[in-house]
């Protein structure tokens, strides 16, 4: 779909949308590149919320952040298999190209970053929190954006960083490996910490805009250990996944 | 007390409070009415656990919207906020 | 003075706007103009006749104000004409960590009409397994969930019910109101396990009601206590739009199902 054809109008409500490819990102996660008819443009950091209804009515929804950046014709989705989701495995494992889904979105305007708010940024990541930040960073690199941008990415183990090549065509992440990493890894190995956040991320002084984004308890206490290293609170701005991610 | 490990925040909410409002509603800038606090919607805590939806101030933890799907229309009290500034 | 008086057991019926003559304060009293008086959910008990048959008519259902000192009585040696002053409604803990000790000085003593519980003590308590299907109103039910916990019929031994309804209420403020019939004779427990482990904060631990037989919404997690009422008050989800009752055999998700 071309930006001739975008909307100008964003719909409210819930439409029908096609699963146009899936994308094998890791052994849990998978991308949906999504054929939405009259999409008017998003903006990065937002997401959309995707509705299953089952055989006999049941209706499941989900909120899901928007992968790609809004310079794309695309709008792609990536979502994390929950062991225990009753939505997730089926977007993950189940869906093919052609599938039909319930759309509602783009949604949110609070955690979005464009190149015009300027930085410097950083971005804190626990595991598919990666997801809204990896388009703030595609939409930096598209823009031709000079700001300063650091990313510091939490993961459980080598298999489970999203985008694991892609990343590196935009930033040079830093990432710490929490439950395994891999052999020869000389990087962090542990929960992210007050000392990983100041040495990964900006001066306060240098007042930088901050998103944080992963499962609630990371998000939270991500926040306050960058509160107590002196960041304003106010340039601070936070998504939680729930307990297990997104 | 609630669900600590299930809390979200108003990104969560944010596709049905923009049903409701049909503007975008997470940097809209609440005021509880129980502590007068104000804060970005986007911040505003969320629980989506029970029957319905729920949103707390994170200052003072009183119930600022809940909201509930009965015989599909949303029903919504939006008695715990004093002000919402769009 | 003016004063709102509960002259009988008649709930707010019985409240009525009277003028007394100002007291004259007795040894060790104090006599506060008040200023301001907040709402304890104390009185709001009081006033419906909850909180003890030993209540002496009239009264003033007041536990917390805000004043200045007018006048004090004899003895009085802490306190002076023009002090500002608010009541303690803790007596003995003026500060630091609640104690059990510390918090049974509360204003007007142990309360008739009420038991309690603390952790030890619960646990204590004659408990069972119990094997239930439980229905969501989302319209999924799960089946032969297995549960450890104590029968509400043993909380409520040699207790007179002091109502036709009950108010469940949990920490976080979330209430559901049952009627008592729907609570005893073995058809709920108050619940601390889950498949064999203690109930987690998500699934309502540490402790949350269990009522098999109704919607699972009407399961209070993050029990606090159960109050009993004479008329069926719409508990927190209720007075939004769910059902009071809660049958799914009869499908009652909302009101008038």
């Amino acid at each position: 779909m071309s930006s001739a054809t975008r909307a100008t109008e964003r719909t409210i409500g819930w439409r029908a949308v096609e699963v146009r490819e899936t994308i094998r990102e890791t052994p849990s996660a998978a991308t949906l590149v999504l054929d939405v008819p009259g999409w008017p443009g998003h903006r990065a950091g937002q997401h959309v919320d995707v509705r299953l209804t089952a055989e006999d009515g049941y209706q499941a929804s989900r909120s899901y952040s928007i992968a790609s950046a809004p310079e794309d014709d695309d709008v792609a989705l990536t979502i994390q298999r929950l062991d225990d989701g009753e939505v997730s495995p089926y977007l993950v494992d189940e869906v093919r190209a052609g599938d039909q889904l319930e759309l509602r979105g783009p949604v949110g305007g609070w955690f979005v970053w464009t190149a015009a708010q300027g930085g410097p940024l950083f971005l804190v990541a626990g595991g598919s929190g990666l997801v809204p930040l990896m388009a703030m960073l595609r939409h930096r690199a598209n823009s031709g954006s000079d700001v300063e941008a650091r990313l510091l990415l939490s993961a459980r183990r080598e298999a489970d960083v999203l985008y694991a090549s892609e990343v590196r065509d935009v930033i040079e992440p830093a990432i710490t490996y929490t439950r395994e990493a891999p052999a020869g890894w000389t990087g962090y190995a542990r929960r992210v910490d007050g000392a990983m956040l100041a040495e990964a991320g900006f001066e306060p002084q240098l007042r930088p805009r901050i998103f944080v984004c992963g499962p609630t308890g990371f998000v939270e206490g991500v926040a306050r250990e960058l509160v107590a290293l002196g960041h304003d609170a106010s340039r601070i701005r936070t998504e939680r996944f729930g307990a297990t991610g997104g | 007390m609630d669900a600590d490990g299930l809390r979200l925040d108003g990104n969560a909410a944010a596709g049905m409070l923009d049903e409701i409002f049909r503007v975008e509603t997470t940097s809209a800038v609440a005021t509880c009415a129980g502590c007068g606090a104000s804060r970005a919607m986007g911040e505003v805590h969320v629980y989506a656990h029970g029957p319905g939806v729920v949103l707390r101030c994170p200052g003072c933890d009183a119930v600022v919207m809940r909201f509930a799907r009965i015989r599909g229309r949303l029903v919504a009290d939006m008695r715990g906020v004093r002000t919402v500034t769009f | 003075m003016k004063a709102y008086e509960l002259q009988g057991p008649e709930g707010i019926d019985g409240m009525k706007l009277v003028d007394k003559p100002v007291p004259t304060p007795g040894p060790g009293e104090v006599l506060v103009r008040l200023k301001a008086a907040t709402l304890n959910y104390r009185d709001l008990l009081t006033v419906k006749g909850g909180y003890g048959s030993r209540q002496k008519f009239p009264l003033i259902p007041l536990s917390d104000g805000a004043g200045v000192v007018e006048s004090t009585g004899p003895g009085v040696k802490n306190f002076a004409p023009g002090d500002r002053v608010i009541g303690s409604f803790f007596e003995g803990w003026l500060g630091g960590e609640p104690s059990e000790v510390k918090m049974r000085t509360s204003l007007g003593g142990a309360v008739d009409g009420e038991r309690s519980w603390s952790w030890e003590e619960f646990r204590a308590l004659p408990s069972e397994a119990i094997t239930v299907d439980i229905h969501c109103v989302t319209a999924w039910s799960k089946f032969a969930t297995g549960w450890e916990g104590v029968s509400v019929d043993t909380l409520l031994e040699g207790v007179e019910p002091l109502g036709a309804y009950v108010m469940a209420h949990s920490y976080g403020g979330y209430t559901t109101n049952l009627p008592v019939e729907d609570i005893t004779d073995g058809k709920a427990w108050v619940a601390y396990a889950y498949d064999g482990a203690p109930l987690e904060p998500e699934h309502g631990g540490p402790a949350r009601l269990l009522v098999p037989h109704l919607y699972f919404w009407k399961s209070a997690k993050w029990l606090r206590g159960i109050e009993f009422m004479d008329a069926n008050e719409p508990g927190f989800w209720e007075s939004l739009g769910y059902h009071d009752y809660g049958d799914p055999w009869r499908e009652q998700r909302y009101q008038g199902d």
